[in-house]
This record gives structure tokens, C-alpha cells and sequence, in this order.
């Protein structure tokens, strides 16, 4: 795909969900929806324009070129950890903060490629006490306990 | 003047005992990501029951300043702010880090905050009274083109994709619609989902935009390399006439916008730093490189987001309006030790008022050196690996969310933030313009309902008969004009590509 037509596109879609956020804000009562459809205007007008850029050569300099989808494992690491990330913001509330921050820990720093085993056990050996000394005790703050600690 | 004989006050074993332990706590506590400065403020303050009010005042606003600059610690070493005060620092600052400038950058963001606070504290020791009576001259019109001029500063802060700056200003500005109407009590844009009526708050967007998103851009790359790329640092923390010379005139607009914008209550740090920046970009000349690690983009950031200190606590001691929540929460600790805010405060308990605005003027000194060895002491962290720092990163994000509100909606909106910015940063959506679109648009809304009630829906004519807003306008006209034209400094780095593309193909020729 070229970059301009992957610029089209990206216009085209932010044009559409724009306008589909306004169809709901259209009954608001009182002028709940004024603000908002003052945004959603503003985007569309705005991608709009992004889009209209694509056509004049002298000012889509930039789009020149392929776009590079990049699928390998390297590429792709910040999205597992992202998907980990998730998955730890859930888990958190329901097995605990200490426990499930320990676990992600670990899983993270494996997806990030680090094999270092001696500093991440030393890291973890060292942060998570100290998490808890300062949060636990020293703050006073109430971090999320669920079936564990 | 009648006011020195004060500072003599505060040179006693507990005055000075609570401004170093207001200034440690307010360093440590303002470097965490999602705690910052009123949340250290509120621990202090039952620690200060029993003390006399001065001495528990002056824990308080030491506090104060040393929490702003705090966060600015880990916005330029890891580009998560501590505090939304230090987000636009975050952006060259982190650029510097990431070049093994770590430690210059350290140096200059702890002289401009030292500095601004200093400036703000001699402006709230001696302007108190006239400039609160500007302050109450803010009426909801200027609140509104307040908001809107902050807005422009999106397109500056855009680095050329200035559509996509914008687009992406706007996208803050819906995003800061879902919750509740505060006007009609509709609830807009949560789908039905309870958690998201309370809406998008600005600490985790903050976090997610910045701090969670550049520990997902921390996972690309070599894991076992550092962000600065080097294999040590210098411990030169003194600031070097040099450089101060080089970013004179930055400091000098840093300080100023933090001064004008701090008496404007509810804008405070939040929008004179993105005011600060805009107007550093809008001047720069050829061989400054902003987005890159430009010096004088952090000295305006930080110059003002320390020079809002002194001059946000006048609408508070003044007029008892607090201009934000760090005020708001020193305005409780005045009240709990039996001091009414007023010009009665400053007729009534002169010792009390003057001691505790020497004490602030003294630990924005201070702070400067206990803040510099903490910050070149925390610059280690730019040495980990990066496969490390993410995860760390990543704990710290949830912890200071979490601990912060108490609320696992807030986290999960962190973490949705926390994406958005990650892919906002790749595809140059700009996640510093949605958070300003975030901050921004509550101000901007209020401001704009109030005035169609005041002025029975003719806001053209009621905005533009009030002189302080058609200032205003005229400074949104101008940073409109300046962000659309070609800068000084972007020509001079498109010229040299030029020059090197023409080079490139004769050889090929």
C-alpha cells in the first residue's frame, strides 16, 4: 500500500467515525451534544483536509513511497506486551497487585527479549520489596488485594 | 521593606526542619508517576496538626514546589511525567536523554525551576493584592479564549503534521465529553458503562499517554541497549554560564507565561507549560532543533511550570479561590490552623503570611541543590536496559494510577490511553495534543456555556466588548499565524536536506 493511499484512507475512516459520533449526539438534551459536535466537526473538517492534501503533489511530499508492514517477531514485541498489559490492568483486581505485578514482571521482561536472568531476578528481588515498603507502609495506600495478596 | 524582618522567621531549627522534609517528600513523591504534589500535601497535613502554622505552612508550599519539580525528574529521563505539570518537558527533555544529555538536561531544568519559583515567590511576596484583583477580572469569557489559546499551542507543539496536531487536539477534546454532562446531568459517550460517567480524568491520561505508551515503545528495539546509549554520566550538575547565555530568552518567556498564567485560577501549570513551548517554537531560529532534544524548549517548560507556583497561591491566600487542587489543599491546611484566606490574613497575621511566603522563596532555593544530586542520582535508571525499564515502567503506571483515585476504571483508562498514545506517536497523531484536548476542553466547555447564559446566546459581542479577552484573541490570531508559517528553524533544516539531496545526485551524476 502507498503512503497515500494508507493517508486516504486514514481520512476517509477518521471522516466516518466523526460522523457517526455526531448521529448520536444529534438528540442530546440541552446542549449536551454542543461541544461534541463542535470536535466532531472540527475532525472532519480536518481530515478533510488531510484528505484534499493527498491530491496536490507539492504539499504530499512526504507520502512519497510504500507503507512497511513489518511482521516479524521483532516488530511485533510491543503489541504481545501490550496484549500482556491488558490482560495484567484486569488481573491486578482480581488476584492482586503484588502477586500479579511479580508474574507480569517476569512475562514482560521475557517478551521484551531480555535473557539476562541474573539482573531481572536481582530487579525483581529489589523492587517489589521496596514497593511495598513505600506504598504499603510508608503511604498508607490501598493497592488491589484479590483472591491472593 | 517592613516584609524582610520575616525571613528572619523562618531561620529557625523547625521551620527550616519542615521546608528540607516538605522538599524531600515533594521530590520523591512529585517523580512518581500519578501521585504528585497534592497527594504529598495531603499526607503532610496531618503530620502538621500539632505545629504552630507557620512551620505547617511552610511543610506545605515546600511541598508544593519541590512536587512540580519532581515530576519533571522522570518526564526528561523517561518521558513519564510525574505530574501533567511536566508533560511538554517530557518532549525535549526525553529527546536530550535519549542523545546521553541527561545530565545537561538536568542541569537546565533544575536552574529554571529553581530560578521561577524564586521569581514567582518575590512576585507573590509583593504583587499579592493587585494581581489577585486581576485575577478576579477572569470571567467566564476570558476563561473560554484562555482555553482556545491553549488550543493553538497544539499546532505549534505538532512539529509540522500540524493537521494531524490538531486532529488529534480535537480527539482530546471529545474525549474529555464522556461522563456526565455538568449541565444537564446527561450522561455522554459511556455506552451504558457505569466506570466511564466519572470520565476521562487527566492523571491517567496523562500516565497512559506518556509513561505507559513510551514504556511500549521502550519494548522496540535492542533489549538489552539503554535509552541514552551511553555507558555513564557525568556528574556535572552545576549549571554552566554558557548555556544559561545560550536559553536567556526562553527562560526569560518560560517565566513570564508561568507568571501570567498562574493568577489565572484553574488554568495553572497544566497550560502555561504547553503557552510556554508554543511560544519557544514559534520563535526559534535556524540550527534550533525542537523535537530533537532542543535546550531551550525544556528551559521555557520548565521555567514555567515552576513560575506558576508563587503566582497560583495568590488567587488563594487573596481572594480564597484556589487555582488549582495543590492549592485547593493548602487553602484546607490554612483553614485547619485557624487562618481565614483574605486580605484580613495579610492585615491580621503578617507574621504568619510573610514567614510562610519567605519560607516558599527559600525552598525553591534550596530545592535546587537537593534536587540536583536526586535527579543526577535517578539518572542511573537511563542506564538500565531497556528490556527492564518497560515492565518497571509499566508496575510504576498501574501503582500511581490506582493509588492516586483508588478507582480500577481509572487504570483500565490508563491503559487504553496508554495505547492510543503509543500508536498516536507512531502514525505523528501528536498524544500531546489529545492531552491537551483532555485538559483543555472541560475549561473551554464551562467557559463557553457561561457565556451563552450571560450573554442570552450572543458570545461574538459579549466576548469581544471585554479587553482582556480581545488581548487574548489577538494572541490566538498571532499564534495561529506563527504556526502555519514556515519557522525559522524548520526552513533551515529543509534548506540542508535540500542541499544534501542536490549534493547526493550530482555525485550520482
Amino acid at each position: 500500500m502507498t503512503k497515500l493511499l494508507a493517508e486516504r484512507v486514514v481520512a476517509l475512516a477518521l471522516i466516518l467515525v466523526a460522523a457517526i459520533m455526531y448521529t448520536q449526539t444529534i438528540d442530546w438534551p440541552q446542549r449536551a451534544g454542543a461541544f461534541p459536535q463542535f470536535a466532531e466537526f472540527g475532525i472532519m473538517i480536518l481530515a478533510f483536509g488531510m484528505l484534499l492534501r493527498t491530491f496536490v503533489p507539492s504539499m504530499s511530499t512526504d507520502l512519497k513511497g510504500m507503507v512497511k508492514f513489518d511482521f516479524s517477531h521483532f516488530a511485533l514485541k510491543p503489541i504481545y506486551v501490550m496484549l500482556v498489559g491488558v490482560i495484567y490492568a484486569f488481573a491486578v483486581f482480581e488476584i492482586g497487585f503484588y502477586v500479579t505485578s511479580f508474574v507480569f514482571y517476569f512475562i514482560a521482561t521475557y517478551l521484551t527479549g531480555l535473557r539476562d536472568h541474573k539482573v531481572i531476578v536481582i530487579t525483581a528481588l529489589i523492587l517489589f520489596p521496596l514497593l511495598y515498603a513505600f506504598f504499603t507502609l510508608a503511604l498508607g495506600a490501598f493497592l488491589p488485594e484479590g483472591i491472593l495478596f | 521593606m517592613e516584609s524582610f524582618e520575616y525571613l528572619l522567621n523562618v531561620l529557625t531549627f523547625t521551620n527550616m526542619a519542615a521546608m528540607f522534609a516538605g522538599i524531600v517528600v515533594g521530590l520523591i513523591i512529585g517523580a512518581i508517576p500519578g501521585l504528585g504534589p497534592p497527594m504529598a500535601i495531603a499526607l503532610m497535613i496531618p503530620l502538621s496538626f500539632e505545629w504552630a502554622p507557620e512551620t505547617a505552612l511552610i511543610l506545605m508550599v515546600s511541598t508544593y514546589a519541590a512536587g512540580i519539580y519532581g515530576g519533571s525528574f522522570t518526564a526528561i529521563l523517561l518521558r513519564a511525567p510525574g505530574t501533567s505539570a511536566s508533560a511538554a518537558s517530557a518532549i525535549e527533555g526525553y529527546e536530550m536523554t535519549k542523545r546521553g544529555r541527561a545530565t545537561e538536561a538536568i542541569r537546565m531544568s533544575t536552574f529554571a525551576s529553581v530560578m521561577g519559583g524564586l521569581i514567582s515567590g518575590f512576585a507573590l511576596l509583593y504583587l499579592a493584592p493587585p494581581l489577585a484583583k486581576v485575577s478576579l477580572l477572569f470571567g467566564p469569557a476570558e476563561f473560554f479564549v484562555v482555553a482556545l489559546l491553549g488550543l493553538t499551542a497544539i499546532a505549534a507543539v505538532s512539529f509540522g503534521a500540524v493537521l494531524k496536531g490538531l486532529i488529534a487536539g480535537l480527539f482530546g477534546l471529545l474525549i474529555s465529553t464522556i461522563g456526565v454532562d455538568a449541565a444537564s446531568a446527561y450522561p455522554r459517550f459511556n455506552y451504558g458503562m457505569t466506570g466511564l460517567l466519572s470520565g476521562v480524568g487527566i492523571l491517567p491520561a496523562v500516565i497512559g499517554l506518556f509513561a505507559f505508551a513510551q514504556a511500549l515503545s521502550l519494548c522496540e528495539g535492542s533489549p538489552k541497549s539503554n535509552i541514552s546509549g551511553t555507558t555513564k554520566l557525568s556528574w556535572n550538575i552545576m549549571p554552566r554560564w554558557s548555556e544559561i547565555k545560550h536559553c536567556r530568552w526562553s527562560l526569560v518567556r518560560g517565566w513570564t507565561t508561568g507568571l501570567v498564567m498562574g493568577i489565572v485560577p484553574a488554568a495553572g501549570a497544566s497550560v502555561a507549560q504547553w503557552i510556554a513551548y508554543a511560544w519557544e517554537i514559534q520563535r526559534g531560529k535556524p540550527g534550533d532543533k525542537f523535537g530533537e532534544g532542543e535546550v531551550k524548549g525544556l528551559a521555557a517548560t520548565e521555567g514555567s511550570n515552576n513560575g506558576v507556583t508563587g503566582t497560583s497561591l495568590i488567587p488563594m491566600f487573596v481572594l480564597g479561590i484556589p487555582g488549582g487542587i495543590s492549592a485547593a489543599v493548602i487553602l484546607g491546611a490554612l483553614m485547619i490552623h485557624g487562618l481565614q484566606p483574605g486580605d484580613r490574613l495579610f492585615r491580621d497575621s503578617p507574621d504568619v503570611i510573610f514567614t510562610v511566603i519567605w519560607g516558599f522563596i527559600l525552598a525553591n532555593f534550596f530545592m535546587g541543590g537537593i534536587a540536583a544530586v536526586m535527579a543526577r542520582t535517578m539518572a542511573y535508571v537511563t542506564l538500565f536496559p531497556r528490556g527492564l525499564l518497560a515492565p518497571i515502567i509499566m508496575v510504576f503506571c498501574v501503582v500511581g494510577t490506582f493509588a492516586a483515585s483508588g478507582n480500577p476504571w481509572d487504570v483500565w483508562i490508563m491503559v487504553v490511553m496508554g495505547i492510543v498514545g503509543y500508536f498516536a506517536h507512531k502514525y505523528n497523531f501528536s498524544p500531546a495534543g489529545i492531552l491537551l484536548g483532555i485538559i483543555l476542553g472541560p475549561i473551554a466547555e464551562q467557559g463557553l456555556r457561561n457565556v451563552l447564559i450571560i450573554s442570552s446566546d450572543s458570545p461574538f459581542s459579549f466576548i469581544l466588548s471585554r479587553w482582556i479577552s480581545d488581548v487574548i484573541i489577538f494572541m490566538i490570531i498571532v499564534a495561529i499565524y506563527y504556526a502555519f508559517k514556515p519557522k525559522a528553524w524548520d526552513k533551515a533544516v529543509e534548506e540542508g536536506e535540500a542541499t544534501l539531496a542536490a549534493g547526493e545526485e550530482k555525485k550520482g551524476d
